[in-house]
């Protein structure tokens, strides 16, 4: 019974504890939406208008990629697309900076043009 | 000065692969590609110039791809992946943004490689290298399309062929208009701080753009100029475009745009930090400054000073290189530029959502998941190999054994590799000869086998596996030493003059043929 109630806590409350750890670092989007819990929009704030300092996130609805934030005393529902969020949301399993020497150098042949800049080990 | 600029003047006349230098050159100092761009990218007149495909480039593509005329430095470098199931889903996505592009399409093919590396890449012949690192990272289909269309982008654009044809630029000038370059940048340069880190900006980009578009279109283009920011202006370009194109790709084939960000994201975190050098400098040189106030050591303060000027000078002369030497914008800034852009451009298409279910579909498919665990396991050898654990490589290479992929030239290189490791090398060998396709073998894996022959002293064993490389990877170049040693040994005259004489065709290997050669005689 007791491991049930853990488990249960655990995950009513582990959106909380994500959310937690997360903050609004800055707001990319002019205007940035401000949405219902379903994504819906319902109206808009002016980049000026946003705060300058990071927003304590309050919760996180991965799914729809939506955060809950205080705005001037009020709770609101933001789209991930206009705000940067730290710790970033999308992340490696591995790093390259941890990946064995061997692997870590790019092999790649000098005729391609790749995504990115490579590995900075 | 005069006569370097008429000389350079001849040179460059008529060159269309320098059109657009100047742009590409204000990208690295001034406003980016996305913010410029108007309207959605790929109905732009410089993009429309690349509808319709010139038959006889891609016929010539073809001839050296085919014909094995591919120089050794381009050939590929990783091993192939054979996952049916797993290709057949990723050129599928590629079907799906090529619709999106309104001209011709080139031949464009997916190409899964064992790199656990995160990005994609893509070769000037059309072919897509997919890393094992990449599909296993990836959080939708959304997302691998933003990548794989990002790559149709440098194709699509013929961005290989500005990339070669600047590399042939490259070699004709001087440095003489690196000093007009370089001083103008360095004067024009300034440092902004009010972000909390450092970013170099151009405090008059027009007279930069003035005085370098000027020295850069008429006058000699040095190498010490073009590795420091030339080439890396055109490089930051055309990753910009590539970015545009891309998502606009995306949108057109009906995937949510939103994806791309993830992928940066992720880029960005595989890439890790890149602390300008400048900072670190300029922190312990204030700290040094600072201590010696505190101590009323005014002596000392006066030399902390005298060492700001002066070695600040190099560093900042080496901080601006290692700034322009990265070929790519900052991840999160590429982020940053495209939100902006899908705000201007595609204001409902950003709204889209996310599909979270048909990539875990592929991946999690029975056929898909066991072969990518098969991988997953040679690569946890490997790591284990690294750090000197050989019976917890054993282990995993056990594993990999037992799936699905077993003989493909991964897993068995890898088994090699742990087998001699616990110095078993009569298994080792067999550990190679156990792969069953090796047209899926990158040139490391052929030149294990190549040597283990040559060794043997079995030129003809030698000759059949380098042909099999020769055809597999279009390249005559890359193993024309091992033919003529592998010819010598079949004492077969003829044979070896003809191999001396194709092989005095490759600056690169030329020599040692010679000596081979001589030795022999």
């Amino acid at each position: 019974m007791n491991r049930i109630l853990i488990v249960l806590l655990a995950a009513l409350y582990s959106q909380g504890v994500l959310a937690e750890t997360h903050v609004i670092k800055e707001f990319l989007a002019d205007p940035v939406e401000v949405v219902d819990e379903q994504g819906k929009l319902q109206r808009e704030i002016a980049r000026k208008d946003t705060p300058k300092q990071p927003v304590q996130v309050l919760q996180l609805n991965t799914d729809l990629e939506l955060v809950l934030v205080e705005l001037a005393g009020q709770k609101v529902w933001l789209d991930t697309r206009d705000l940067r969020i730290e710790p970033p949301l999308n992340v490696m399993s591995l790093p390259c900076q941890q990946m064995p020497q061997s692997l870590a150098s790019d092999t790649h042949n000098k005729s391609t043009l790749g995504y990115g800049a490579g590995c900075s080990q | 000065m005069k006569g370097y600029l008429l000389l350079a003047s001849a040179l460059l006349s008529g060159c269309a692969t320098l059109k657009g230098a100047d742009q590409a050159f204000l990208n690295l100092v001034g406003s980016s590609t996305q913010s410029q761009v108007q309207g959605h990218y790929v109905d732009n007149s410089e993009v429309r110039q690349y509808y319709k495909l010139d038959p006889q480039r891609a016929g010539q593509q073809r001839l050296s791809y085919d014909g094995r005329t591919v120089p050794a430095a381009e050939a590929r470098q990783q091993n192939l992946v054979d996952i049916p199931m797993l290709q057949v889903y990723l050129q599928g996505i590629v079907t799906r943004l090529s619709k999106g592009w309104p001209g011709e399409l080139p031949l464009l093919q997916v190409k899964i490689t064992d790199s656990y590396s995160f990005g994609p890449s893509a070769d000037p012949y059309g072919n897509i290298f997919v890393p094992l690192g990449m599909l296993e990272n990836v959080g939708s289909e959304d997302e691998i399309a933003a990548m794989l269309g990002h790559e149709m982008s440098h194709v699509l654009l013929h961005h290989h062929d500005r990339a070669a044809a600047f590399q042939q630029q490259k070699e004709m000038f001087t440095t003489v208009a690196s000093t007009v370059a370089l001083a103008t940048v360095a004067a024009n340069t300034g440092v902004d701080r009010s972000s909390g880190t450092m970013k170099l900006f151009s405090k008059d980009p027009a007279g930069t753009q003035k005085t370098i578009g000027n020295t850069v279109l008429y006058t000699s283009l040095a190498n010490s100029f073009s590795d420091n920011v030339w080439s890396t202006a055109w490089g930051r370009s055309q990753e910009d475009q590539a970015d545009l194109l891309g998502t606009d790709l995306m949108i057109r084939a009906g995937y949510a745009p939103r994806a791309a960000t993830h992928s940066l994201e992720r880029l960005n975190d595989f890439q890790g930090k890149q602390k300008p050098l400048l900072t670190g400098f300029l922190t312990a040189r204030k700290n040094a400054m600072q201590d010696s106030l505190q101590q009323f050591n005014l002596d000392r303060f006066t030399k902390e000073l005298d060492v700001l000027v002066k070695d600040g000078l190099n560093t900042t002369i080496s901080a601006t290189s290692q700034y322009f030497n990265r070929s790519h914008m900052s991840a999160l800034d590429r982020d940053t530029e495209l939100r902006q852009y899908l705000q201007r451009e595609y204001p409902k298409e950003r709204r889209v959502r996310v599909n979270k279910q048909s990539w875990p579909k592929v991946r999690d498919a029975a056929p898909v998941a066991k072969a990518m665990q098969g991988y997953k396991d040679a690569y946890a050898a490997t790591a284990a190999l690294a750090k000197n654990k050989v019976p917890e490589a054993d282990a995993f290479i056990r594993r990999a054994l037992g799936s699905p992929v077993k003989d493909q030239p991964n897993i068995r290189r890898t088994a090699y590799a742990v087998r001699l490791a616990q110095g078993r090398n009569a298994e080792a060998l067999k550990e190679l000869q156990a792969i069953k396709d090796w047209s899926l073998a990158g040139p490391s894996t052929y030149d294990l086998m190549i040597s283990y022959y040559l060794k043997r002293g079995d030129g003809k064993a030698a000759l059949a596996m380098i042909d099999k490389a020769e055809r597999n990877l279009g390249s005559e170049e890359l193993f024309i030493t091992e033919k003529l040693l592998a010819s010598q040994q079949l004492q077969n005259a003829q044979q070896v003059q003809s191999v001396l004489r194709k092989c005095g065709q490759y600056p690169a290997r030329k020599a040692n043929c010679q000596k081979l050669a001589q030795v022999k005689a």
